[in-house]
């Protein structure tokens, strides 16, 4: 199994903790996991992407040029990535901020800033765009996921992390109802 | 199975460090390897120990000094420009016999540069970028395993030999994260009867590095040239991938060895018999394994993030016995598992052409 996914969008938008919690997730079932940010001179409102590559066998390379999904949270994403896609692979779309979601095969098209508006907090909707992702690509649990989250935010905040929940499960079930 | 973490390679170093009884750590900030600063930041002062974020890479390098002076443990970490400021103290170091240890997370150059993965200091880095005959041992870890269990290895080698060490690792393993196993070290440190203590009853000892007096300069450097010789013999280490029966010799450290295990499968998928050599030391360099693996493969392929310095390294082990070629990147690029693939197809080819005349 070979899963090599890419997170894009902008600086602020949580593109690297989801990266983070979905590669912590990981490793409690796979050998094999790697995670790499952009870093450098990122700043809110810039732009901000991170690579996932999940596998029963060792990586080589932690900064694959193909990916088998990817998660794009802006337009400015969706028009410099979108190419790394392999035929066939899953790309799911922040529709709210993408004008003109790809008309690819394999697009998932979600509201997902206007649904964490919904509720409550307009940054939850990198987590929700995971529960999609978790919902269509059953490499890792859902549970696994969720632990991650409570890991994640547990520490800072108990409203930050029931809003992070209540969005992972939004996503969830948004995905599993497509 | 034992507890795995999911850390950033930067983290491992500086968890490693810890755990290896890192006594006092200095730095001063620059990307990519700020992490390791951040780390011990956080974690040092809470165990009660030192962290100090000087005020220049030189500072950095001479409180190293004065802490492993002092019998205690004692690391520094930067990226190229910033490893550039600490030759000077390297030097010192290794003239004084001082262990410590060294990081550098290499970032593309020369000058300021860029802030991409790089492998180009390993000039500096084995040859001595420093004045004077002197060797530090250079370690290289590929995984962010490794930059755990070098860092751990590297405490214990600076002890043990009295010598500076460095981990030369790039900004790629030092960003990625990987999940890491953590265990304690196998030895707790020696102890230091050279270390300046205190004098209270016992005979003074004296650390210096400047010898002034007729001879003495050149009986210290004879005794330093046995001491690396000693190292040379027993502190050799390396990985071998598929060099059985391969017919392209790929050698590679780091970042790029990763890339050349990965194309070990790729290529014989396509029929190409092509096997790794990785030096994890790239001082001692693994000159006599390199040439006994090298003996039965047709042909050599070096791949670095660099112009070819490791390259010179290897034609020198080879001594023109097995025909080496170079694949490389500058500034910060990195070689890609298609494009070393390209040139393993290619090298073929002319294996092929040439049996046929």
């Amino acid at each position: 199994m070979l899963e090599r996914v890419l997170i894009a969008g902008s600086g602020g938008q949580g593109i690297i903790v989801t990266g983070k919690i979905l590669a912590s997730a990981s490793t409690r079932t796979l050998p094999c996991v790697t995670f790499f940010p952009s870093y450098g001179a990122e700043v809110r409102g810039g732009t901000s992407n991170c690579q996932i590559v999940l596998s029963t066998n060792e990586i080589p390379c932690p900064v694959p040029s193909r990916v088998d999904s990817m998660i794009i949270m802006n337009q400015p994403s969706m028009d410099r990535y979108r190419k790394m896609l392999v035929h066939g692979g899953l790309m799911i779309v922040n529709a709210t901020l993408c004008v003109s979601p790809a008309k690819m095969a394999g697009t998932i098209a979600v509201p997902a800033t206007g649904m964490a508006e919904r509720l409550g907090n307009i940054k939850a909707a990198n987590m929700i765009l995971l529960g999609v992702y978790a919902a269509h690509r059953k490499v890792i649990p859902a549970e696994h996921v969720e632990a991650e989250i409570r890991a994640a935010f547990s520490e800072r905040d108990a409203r930050l992390l029931s809003v992070n929940l209540e969005a992972f499960r939004a996503g969830l079930a948004y995905g599993r109802n497509r | 199975m034992r507890e795995r973490i999911l850390m950033m390679g930067n983290e491992a170093i500086a968890e490693a460090a810890i755990r290896a009884g890192c006594d006092a750590y200095y730095g001063y900030p620059i990307t990519p390897q700020n992490e390791i600063g951040n780390y011990m930041a956080r974690h040092m002062p809470e165990r009660g120990r030192v962290f100090v974020q000087a005020e220049s890479e030189l500072a950095a390098i001479n409180m190293v000094f004065g802490t492993a002076v002092a019998g205690k443990r004692a690391m520094t970490s930067s990226s190229s420009p910033g490893v550039s400021l600490k030759q000077e103290g390297i030097s010192y170091l290794a003239g004084a016999e001082l262990p410590a240890v060294i990081v550098n997370v290499q970032r593309g150059g020369p000058g300021l540069g860029n802030i991409a993965p790089s492998q180009s200091d390993y000039f500096q880095a084995v040859k001595g970028g420093g004045h004077g005959d002197y060797h530090q041992i250079v370690l290289a870890p590929d995984s962010v395993q490794e930059m755990y269990d070098l860092t751990m290895l590297a405490f214990e080698l600076a002890d043990r030999y009295r010598n500076p060490v460095m981990i030369l690792a790039d900004g790629r393993l030092g960003q990625m994260m990987e999940p890491v196993v953590f265990h304690e070290p196998r030895s707790s440190p020696p102890p230091k009867p050279w270390a300046l203590t205190g004098a209270k009853g016992r005979k003074p000892n004296m650390i210096r590095s400047l010898l002034l007096g007729e001879g003495e300069l050149e009986r210290h450097n004879l005794r330093l040239q046995k001491k690396y010789a000693r190292i040379c013999r027993a502190e050799q280490r390396w990985e071998e991938r598929n060099t059985a029966d391969c017919d392209i010799l790929m050698v590679a450290y780091g970042t790029c060895a990763r890339i050349a295990k990965g194309c070990i499968a790729s290529a014989a998928t396509v029929g190409i018999m092509a096997g790794l050599f990785r030096p994890i030391t790239l001082w001692p360099f693994p000159s006599e394994p390199l040439r006994r693996v090298a003996s039965s493969a047709k042909c050599v392929l070096v791949i670095e993030m660099s112009a070819g310095q490791m390259l010179e390294d290897v034609r020198l082990a080879l001594g023109g016995s097995t025909p080496t070629h170079f694949i490389g990147r500058m500034g910060g690029g990195v070689p890609d598992e298609d494009a070393v693939l390209q040139k393993l197809r290619s090298l073929v080819r002319s294996l092929r052409k040439r049996k046929s005349l």
